[in-house]
């Protein structure tokens, strides 16, 4: 037998790799289990070599993360107080669907469910049925949070989160058709009674991200860097370009937006909202 | 995973170990494939596998990316965890087993799940003619020439990973490498039925 014929071999003798969901599935809970309940070991070097050299400087480091919501609590509100809900094109004439029930329409807090990522507390869960009625791209329905109890009518006061560089947030959900989309509005100072929100800088062409295959069984991560993966639509008229950072100098509000579907349910969930 | 979703993720993972998960799901079935086909046994490659992946979570913080990539690092915490199989001949995943106790987790239900995954990996092994006589070959073979040649041929890992993972130098690893060949070569030579 020559050498190359060893080597045939050898490459012939390759598996596949297995899943091992179940199994893996048992490893990691214990694992991430233990490590979870000992929070003091993580917190990273450099923040405790900070902590004894600089307090200030501490600060500006942490300062770089910062977390939206984690839905611990269960009601509808964010860490910074700005509140969850969930909209629909019902105000344009739209029959699509959604829940929990838009809040202009119930007047009731948005309900969060259970369970959250790894069998945690909560989640936001929406589900939905886009209509029929507006046409392609004009069938729609989310879920929004507003940045802070500040951001909504009628004080519409922006926050600047400029100095972060993207959004992360875990995501799970059966999407069959349609599209997802990450959308980060533009909104000016202004509040538009009628419609409880606030107005657009932008005509609803706002900063956002195809985020539909990121949609899976399982609960997956999704990273957004805000000036790398962000873009206004195709459609965006040229009075209503902007910057991206002049939108993070003023952000209002997240939504996570559906559209085009072929009325089949669409189930999504989120959890782990966090600036990065 | 690219390369920089892998990073931003473990950053996080060291302040927050739930984000550890997607890294895990990625790595999980390549360690237990790389271990299993080091061992032959999977058994032996489930717990150490376990062990593993409870040492990286848990040294998560000591992981830094400028001195190389995490697929090398945990590949090198794998390696030393089958070296120690190799130099105690039975294999006990203390730590693993530790944490258990310590969280008191158990998922019974799924115990068919994994007897079913576990009927799938013997499967493939049986069926591969050429990965029982490869397995049976290697065992012959000094340690140095199993990590370096499974490295490289079975996992598909090129010269400057195997270097990392290995702590040693790339020309050291090519001349490893074809020593073991020559090795294997006189392996198979020496046999006196035709194992083709």
């Amino acid at each position: 037998m020559e050498e190359k014929d060893i080597i045939d071999k050898l490459k012939k003798a390759r598996l596949p790799l297995f899943s091992l969901k179940a199994t893996g599935k048992n490893v990691k809970k214990v694992i991430i289990g233990v490590e979870s309940k000992k929070e003091i070991i993580y917190i990273p070097e450099y923040l405790k070599i900070l902590t004894a050299a600089a307090a200030g400087l501490f600060f500006l480091t942490m300062a770089t993360y910062y977390v939206v919501d984690n839905m611990d609590k269960g009601n509808n509100f964010n860490k910074n107080g700005g509140v969850w809900s969930t909209y629909s094109d019902e105000q344009e004439g739209g029959n699509s669907m959604v829940w929990p029930p838009p809040a202009s329409v119930t007047g009731n807090d948005f309900i969060m469910s259970k369970p959250g990522f790894a069998g945690e507390k909560y989640a936001v869960r929406v589900t939905g049925v886009t209509g029929t009625k507006l046409g392609l791209n004009y069938n729609y329905f989310g879920v929004v949070n507003r940045f802070s109890s500040d951001s909504s009518c009628p004080k519409c006061i922006g926050v600047n989160i400029e100095k972060y560089n993207g959004i992360m947030f875990r995501i799970k959900g059966k999407i069959t058709s349609g599209k997802l989309y990450f959308i980060l509005p533009y909104e000016g100072s202004d509040c538009l009674p009628e419609r409880l929100t606030c107005k657009s800088l932008t005509n609803y062409a706002d900063y956002e991200k195809d985020i539909t295959e990121e949609v899976k069984a399982d609960w997956t991560m999704v990273v957004i860097d805000f000036r790398k993966d962000l873009i206004q639509p195709y459609w965006t008229p040229n009075n209503a370009v902007v910057p991206i950072d002049k939108v993070l100098e003023n952000v209002h509000l997240f939504k996570w937006q559906f559209k085009n579907g072929d009325g089949q349910v669409v189930d999504f969930w989120i959890d782990n909202v966090r600036l990065f | 995973m690219d390369s920089d979703k892998e990073k931003k993720i473990l950053e996080q993972s060291k302040t927050n170990p739930l984000d550890f998960e997607e890294i895990f799901d990625s790595y999980y079935p390549r360690i237990f494939r790389y271990i299993l086909y080091r061992t032959g046994n999977p058994d032996i490659a489930k717990d150490i596998s376990a062990e593993t992946f409870y040492k990286a979570l848990n040294k998560i913080n000591t992981y830094n990316s400028d001195r190389g990539s995490f697929s090398a690092w945990v590949y090198k915490i794998a390696n030393n965890e089958i070296n120690y199989y190799f130099r105690k001949k039975k294999y006990e995943p203390a730590s693993y087993n530790a944490a258990i106790e310590e969280g008191g987790f158990a998922e019974p239900q799924a115990k068919v799940d994994i007897e079913n995954e576990f009927i799938e990996v013997q499967e493939e092994m049986a069926k591969n003619k050429d990965f029982l006589q490869i397995c049976e070959a290697i065992k012959n073979i000094p340690q140095i020439y199993q990590e370096v040649i499974t490295l490289r041929f079975l996992e598909n890992k090129k010269i400057s990973e195997i270097s990392m993972i290995l702590d040693k130098k790339e020309g050291t690893i090519k001349s490893i490498l074809s020593r073991g060949i020559l090795k294997l070569k006189k392996y198979f030579s020496s046999r006196k039925r035709n194992v083709f």
